[in-house]
């Protein structure tokens, strides 16, 4: 049955820097299911803060969001989300997010949403395509839950596919791929990690740290039994990956703050307070 | 014996698969030495049951597909689509330790390919890598071996998948200290007729776009074991 209520919709920024140097949206554009917050220059960090809501409080059948967002003339933008981002409920339909960025001319790009929660019989297609510039940097964050966990829900999703491509220079340096449905065996290694996993993971794009990622020892250090921690270059030494695994949510909130912290001190940079209030 | 017309391939692929030829895969653990470090893996039965339910799922959704792409490239003739697809495996490839593994063999492979076969395509694909700067993956030059012996691709594909399980018993006879008998036990249900038609036929089915799996847990210990304190393998 084809649902007919879903929304076609998202958003478009492009960001610049304006004669005194401060990042400003040179062009915005959005639509239902996505609002975009008044932007916030943080002075601290040189960085512009935007916000994005979700009024519908999630991601339902038969939505399509695009996310598309161009960085440019060495501005630095960070964007991210209220809270975690819900895929809901599907008798029948699929929701689609398709996500791009471009990162170009010395520019720095931090995409950091809340988690993506999987919650029961959803079917969400996500698709995410990221140019870098040489000279650029992007730090991606990806956070998922399999369900709405403190009730009790997880593995109960219908269907997840999610696709990372990655090019620098345009040269792909990075594909990630996967269906997961918790029908087959495509969940296992995830869902055997812990009896509640969390899953997040990072995704540094930046000339800087080139051979040698000096949180690297530290992040590892972070293992404990609930949590699990490990940091490796990308193709074409275009950046790092770090993928974190944890079975308590204190501890997985505690150490996705804490690699970000350390992943922006080793590209000189200063975190963007997130102002979640 | 009119029959051995339809397998003169089989010698060759016989040969290519066993461990005599330097394939360099006995180095390399790919994860299960960081896995068993972690006590993730400690027996036996854990091994078996990583492999059947994370590593054939893998073969199954991701190397095998891009097996036949790339067979499917060679065979058509189609270099630029080739450098691509190996430029993709590095891509997927997501932690240093697997992505090396699959450059240092498939460039040791595409090197035994051409001292062994009279292989124009190996040649003329490796002239065009190196322009490129480019290494070869295992994969790519499993393909270009294949076509080369004029092996089908679904015998192709069984090899890669007895290739694959078998590099991790050979791995855990050190790791786990696993007799041969029990090795060949959990090689032999890994390969069992009606898993493998099913991880075969249901991988031909996979479109170049839908192709991927998920293992945190078996990139994380890649990642983790390129910081080791003490180990065995390379990977």
């Amino acid at each position: 049955m084809k649902n007919t209520f879903g929304l076609n919709g998202g958003v478009k920024l492009g960001c610049r820097r304006n004669g005194e140097g401060v990042p400003y949206l040179s062009s915005q554009r959005f639509s239902a299911p996505v609002h975009l917050s008044k932007p916030y220059f943080d002075e601290d960090t040189g960085s512009l803060l935007v916000n994005l809501s979700c009024p519908t409080a999630g991601l339902l059948a038969g939505d399509r969001v695009v996310c598309d967002i161009e960085v440019s003339d060495q501005a630095s933008m960070v964007v991210t989300t209220p809270g975690a981002t819900r895929s809901h409920f599907m008798r029948s339909g699929i929701a689609r997010v398709e996500q791009k960025f471009k990162v170009k001319d010395g520019s720095f790009l931090e995409f950091n949403p809340g988690a993506l929660i999987l919650q029961k019989a959803t079917n969400l297609e996500q698709v995410t395509e990221i140019e870098v510039d040489e000279d650029s940097e992007v730090l991606f964050v990806e956070k998922m839950l399999p369900g709405r966990i403190a009730h009790g829900e997880s593995f109960v999703f219908q269907k997840f596919s999610n696709r990372l491509r990655i090019e620098k220079e345009n040269k792909i340096v990075l594909l990630e791929s996967f269906i997961l449905d918790p029908g087959n065996e495509s969940v296992l290694p995830w869902k055997n990690s812990f009896p509640t996993p969390y899953y997040g993971s990072f995704y540094l794009i930046s000339p800087k740290p080139r051979d040698h990622l000096p949180c690297r020892e530290r992040i590892h250090g972070m293992m404990s039994p609930n949590l699990l921690t490990g940091v490796t270059s990308l193709h074409r030494k275009a950046g790092w990956m770090v993928k974190v695994l944890a079975g308590d949510p204190y501890e997985f909130k505690r150490a996705v703050k804490e690699i970000r912290k350390l992943l922006h001190a080793d590209i000189e940079r200063l975190p963007t307070d997130f102002r979640r209030y | 014996m009119p029959e051995t017309n339809d397998v003169e391939w089989l010698g060759g692929l016989i040969q290519t698969t066993d461990t005599l030829f330097p394939s360099g895969g006995y180095a390399h653990s790919y994860g299960l030495e960081e896995l068993v470090a972690l006590g993730r893996i400690c027996s036996g039965k854990d091994l078996e049951e990583f492999l059947i339910n994370e590593i054939l799922p893998a073969l199954e959704n991701l190397e095998l597909p891009y097996l036949r792409f790339c067979w499917v490239a060679v065979e058509n003739r189609s270099y630029n689509d080739l450098i691509s697809l190996n430029e993709e495996i590095s891509a997927w490839k997501l932690t240093r330790e697997t992505r090396e593994a699959g450059k240092s063999q498939g460039s040791q492979m595409i090197r035994m390919i051409r001292e062994i076969y009279e292989c124009p395509v190996s040649d003329e694909f490796h002239q065009m890598l190196r322009k490129t700067g480019e290494q070869c993956q295992q994969l790519t030059a499993t393909a270009l071996l294949r076509n080369a012996q004029q092996v089908p691709l679904t015998s192709g594909m069984i090899a890669w998948i007895y290739q694959v399980v078998s590099n991790f018993c050979s791995a855990s006879v050190k790791l786990l200290r696993l007799g041969e008998v029990a090795c060949q036990r959990i090689i032999h249900r890994c390969l069992e007729q009606d898993r493998i038609r099913k991880v075969v036929s249901k991988s031909l089915e996979v479109k170049p776009e839908d192709a991927g799996s998920f293992n945190p847990m078996l990139d994380l210990a890649s990642a983790r074991h390129e910081l080791a304190f003490s180990r065995l393998f390379i990977s």
